[in-house]
């Protein structure tokens, strides 16, 4: 038989998670939330069949990343209200028991609708919530992801990999009755308080539903009191992906380290990790504040020399005309679909002159008649949002002469950023990878945080730089946002995509990843941070055909005063 | 059905507390500000103010919540004689995704449609007049929705022009917002509003976590227990608001605190006056609260931090807390007489 095998007992695979997550949720109805990262594939839509058969939902319901709260509020339902002449109600989803929601996008989802949803899960009752996630890195709104108990990755797996697996009802039953009577003594709290120590998670919400659950396994098991083998599978299968930092071995550090150690450029491998003092650093940047033109992002956006064109979005004040959110301007004639609001008032006043006439017989009952085509739609207007990805070198070859001037350069940069309300994000190479330091966000001050605590040092591997940078330009283009990359570096990478010290390859890499940015016309900005232009940074800057700047030289003479100073 | 949380159940989280106390005393203070991050029980206490707040006397039936008879609504005022019922004081939730109508106001639909009249439904600035409105991810806030809150917050009146309607009702409310600060920045026209701000974090010793997932627990194994449990607890604390708002006329402010007062809001820079209004009617209502008759240094040296931390003038990247630095000055100021 394909579905003796059980959770309790059996390796965690997609069946086993499967079978424990259904297990429990419908022991603690509370706890019906999944987080499903994988893209749209036959073994997605096999799983999602096979778990419904097993969820066996009254109601099943998508919801849509773009969709507006009030959605799914008991509100009129204006077609039906205009069809039958007398109020009809959408249904409010939530009210009702025994439903499965899945979440589809997850990671396109706007803030408001994930904060509604957010606010369900954490009250969830007897629903189930899939949350589909078919992003690249993480981007599923924080707010929501951590709110979803437990989560499944379906990367790797393959068809025959899955089975039909079942849930034993009448176990579970049992279970039910039997939870209340869980007990949970003092050891287990402090092992459970010290495993959450363990992965940095402060969130007590996530500690307390990984308590949940392993009260859920302990009833299951008919069992009095939680053990210690609960709480690790709880943990495991509710904490783990959570986790803000996994405890690392000694043993990989090392070995990661004396790779590095080989790849380190010949000379320039001393890391600049040494901070500037703050005062000399304002210099600095005074410095280069007068040597970096004014409002620097505008004004190389708008150079009409810039060979890319930027289509119809300009600049940050462009506006983007919508059917759902904004500022409300006047509503327009046009064909009614779900995902558009009825304006009423206009509706009604353009059918008003028509009635008289349309007043026949068939229609003589009804108080007025509106057809089809006098549906007025209601339009908002939204400022389109900028991401600007900073791409940083932090190499060891860059590192070495002009890393601070590069994160002085930022700064001016950033307080362009906060005047226009941008989101910004900061991706950093260096050694053997790209690290994206900070996900697209509002707060500057974070950006700033995390850009001053930035060491330099390693080889350049700058074609994995970039690629993560246009990973994360096309993410944030789906969310209808426009990102523009700024790189800072020297140009002069030494590692190929694969993470092999080969500069010829390196070269050829990055140049490949540059002109991908440049196919999809990417908005982007090379500031060169070598002393004078190599060939490889014209090269490279040909291939982005973006907007190229060579970094001043900060007046040098006052620096090494800012320097004898400090000494 | 689901009863929330008791607000004395809550472990820790003293200053957030303490800032709903006072405004609950005095509303005038403005509203309170909370940082911190996700889990870290910001909406748990906001959700539990609404069983702790004390009954007001609001007209029977009145959507705009009318209270006493020379500020009435277009409604009461045509009714006679008045009517007043008790009810508990509103704490409403402005959700992320909110469309103006839905906070304004707007046409009542279902009366326009089956009777062909003109009725205005009333948003949830009407609902939260006399109360408390609650914006949770509020630095997530749409623009153009907080143009609007500014707005009626300034006026302590919303003001309908719209559909065919022309409305003007009173919304005066203690606005809560909480957030994430590294989801994105508040503006400073919106930060200004609020009376205080505080940061919240996750409690940072292992008992207190152990005994806020034990209360938890015994909380949702028996909610009806533990509610019983706790009510005296937060009935008492409901009795020392209610006196407070009483006794809260009879705190004198002497000379020596204001020009102390004055002299920490120059001395941290806080722009216009609000810091300093707002400083004294926290302190009035902290006094209030602790049944005292005059402020001490002491209570400034509590209070001030979360009256001014937010109201530097500052510049937008720079990143030492302005917490420290309210701190630093104000205890150099009360130290150094």
């Amino acid at each position: 038989m394909a579905n003796n095998i059980d959770f309790l007992e059996h390796e965690l695979d997609v069946n086993a998670l499967i079978q424990g997550i259904l297990t429990i949720s419908s022991i603690d109805p509370s706890l019906g939330s999944l987080s499903l990262k994988a893209n749209y594939s036959t073994v997605r839509e096999v799983f999602l069949s096979n778990l419904l058969s097993l969820l066996k939902p009254k109601q099943l319901k998508k919801i849509y990343p773009f969709q507006n709260p009030t959605d799914f509020a008991k509100t009129i339902n204006m077609i039906d209200t205009l069809t039958f002449g007398m109020p009809k109600y959408n249904e409010d989803i939530f009210s009702s028991d025994n439903v499965a929601l899945i979440l589809t996008n997850t990671e396109k989802m706007e803030k408001g609708l994930a904060t509604f949803l957010r606010d369900k899960i954490k009250n969830n009752n007897n629903k189930f919530f899939i949350a589909l996630d078919e992003s690249e890195g993480n981007e599923v709104p924080k707010n929501l992801s951590d709110y979803l108990i437990f989560s499944i990755n379906l990367e790797g797996t393959r068809y025959k990999d899955l089975k039909k697996v079942s849930i034993n009802r009448k176990k579970i039953a049992q279970a039910r009755e039997n939870l209340v009577t869980v007990e949970v003594n003092k050891k287990i709290h402090d092992y459970l308080m010290a495993s959450t120590e363990m992965f940095s998670i402060s969130n007590m919400h996530t500690i307390f539903s990984t308590l949940k659950v392993a009260k859920a396994i302990c009833a299951y098991k008919r069992e009095k009191t939680v053990s210690r083998e609960d709480i690790n599978l709880a943990i495991s299968l509710s904490m783990i992906h959570k986790a803000k930092q996994i405890p690392e071995f000694n043993q990989d550090k090392k070995e990661e380290a004396s790779k590095e150690e080989q790849l380190r450029d010949d000379n320039e491998s001393k890391g600049t990790n040494s901070e500037l003092k703050s005062e000399d650093k304002k210099m600095l940047i005074d410095a280069l504040k007068i040597s970096l033109p004014g409002n620097l992002i505008e004004s190389l956006l708008s150079k009409n020399t810039q060979p890319i064109s930027f289509g119809e979005s300009a600049g940050s004040g462009e506006r983007n005309i919508n059917f759902f959110a904004g500022r409300p301007i006047p509503s327009i004639n046009r064909k009614y679909s779900s995902d558009k609001r009825i304006d009423l008032i206009g509706t009604l006043t353009r059918a008003t002159p028509w009635q008289k006439i349309r007043s026949s017989s068939i229609t003589k009952n009804r108080k007025i008649s509106i057809y089809p085509q006098d549906i007025m739609i209601k339009r908002f207007e939204k400022q389109s949002e900028r991401l600007l990805i900073f791409l940083v070198d932090a190499s060891g070859s860059n590192a070495i002469g002009r890393l601070n001037e590069a994160k002085g350069a930022i700064e001016i940069l950033l307080s362009d950023a906060y005047a226009k309300r941008d989101n910004v994000a900061l991706i950093s190479f260096s050694g053997l990878k790209a690290d994206p330091l900070l996900l697209p966000t509002k707060s500057l001050v974070t950006a700033k945080k995390k850009l001053s605590s930035l060491p330099g040092g390693g080889a350049t591997p700058l074609a994995n730089g970039l690629l993560e940078a246009f990973n994360m330009a096309n993410a944030a283009r789906s969310r209808n946002i426009k990102p523009i990359i700024i790189l800072l570096s020297d140009g002069r990478g030494n590692m190929s995509l694969d993470g092999v010290g080969d500069r010829i390859k390196a070269i050829e890499d990055t140049n490949y990843i540059a002109s991908l940015i440049k196919r999809d016309a990417i908005n982007n900005i090379f500031i060169d941070t070598s002393r004078r232009k190599t060939p490889m940074a014209d090269e490279l800057a040909r291939e982005l055909n973006g907007y190229y700047f060579q970094l001043p030289m900060a007046n040098s003479s006052s620096i090494s005063k800012a320097v004898q100073q400090s000494i | 059905m689901n009863k929330y949380f008791p607000f004395s159940a809550i472990v820790g989280q003293e200053q957030m507390k303490l800032a709903l106390i006072l405004t609950a005393i005095d509303p005038s203070i403005g509203g309170v500000l909370v940082f911190g991050d996700r889990g870290t029980g910001k909406s748990t206490i906001v959700r539990s103010l609404a069983g702790l707040l004390p009954k007001q006397n609001f007209v029977i039936n009145c959507p705009f919540n009318c209270q006493n008879s020379f500020n009435l609504c277009d409604q009461c005022k045509k009714k006679k004689p008045l009517e007043f019922e008790e009810r508990s004081t509103p704490v409403i939730d402005l959700p992320l995704g909110s469309t103006e109508d839905r906070v304004v106001g707007a046409l009542n639909l279902e009366i326009a449609l089956t009777e062909g009249r003109k009725v205005f439904e009333p948003g949830l600035l009407a609902k939260a007049n006399s109360g408390f409105l609650y914006i949770d991810e509020v630095n997530l806030l749409e623009d153009h929705i907080v143009d609007l809150l500014l707005d009626v917050a300034a006026s302590g009146e919303n003001l309908v022009e719209r559909d065919g309607i022309s409305i003007r009702h009173s919304s005066k409310f203690v606005l809560i917002g909480s957030g994430n600060p590294e989801e994105g920045e508040l503006r400073p026209q919106l930060l200004d509003r609020f009376g205080f701000s505080v940061n919240v974090g996750s409690p940072s010793e292992i008992s207190q976590r152990i005994e806020v997932i034990k209360r938890r627990d015994e909380f949702e194994r028996d909610p009806q227990a533990f509610l019983r449990k706790w009510r005296r607890k937060d009935l008492t604390v409901q009795k020392k608001i209610i006196h407070a708002k009483n006794t809260l006329d009879n705190i004198k402010l002497d000379d020596s605190i204001l020009s102390k007062c004055a002299e920490i809001c120059i001395a941290v820079g806080s722009d216009g006056l609000r810091g300093e209004l707002t400083l004294l009617r926290a302190l009035r209502a902290l006094c209030a609260f602790n049944q005292t008759t005059k402020p001490t240094l002491e209570d400034i040296r509590e209070i001030a931090v979360y009256t001014l931390s937010h109201r530097l003038r500052r510049d937008p990247l720079d990143d030492t807390s302005s917490e420290v630095r309210v701190k630093r000055k104000v205890n150099e100021l009360i130290d150094g007489k």
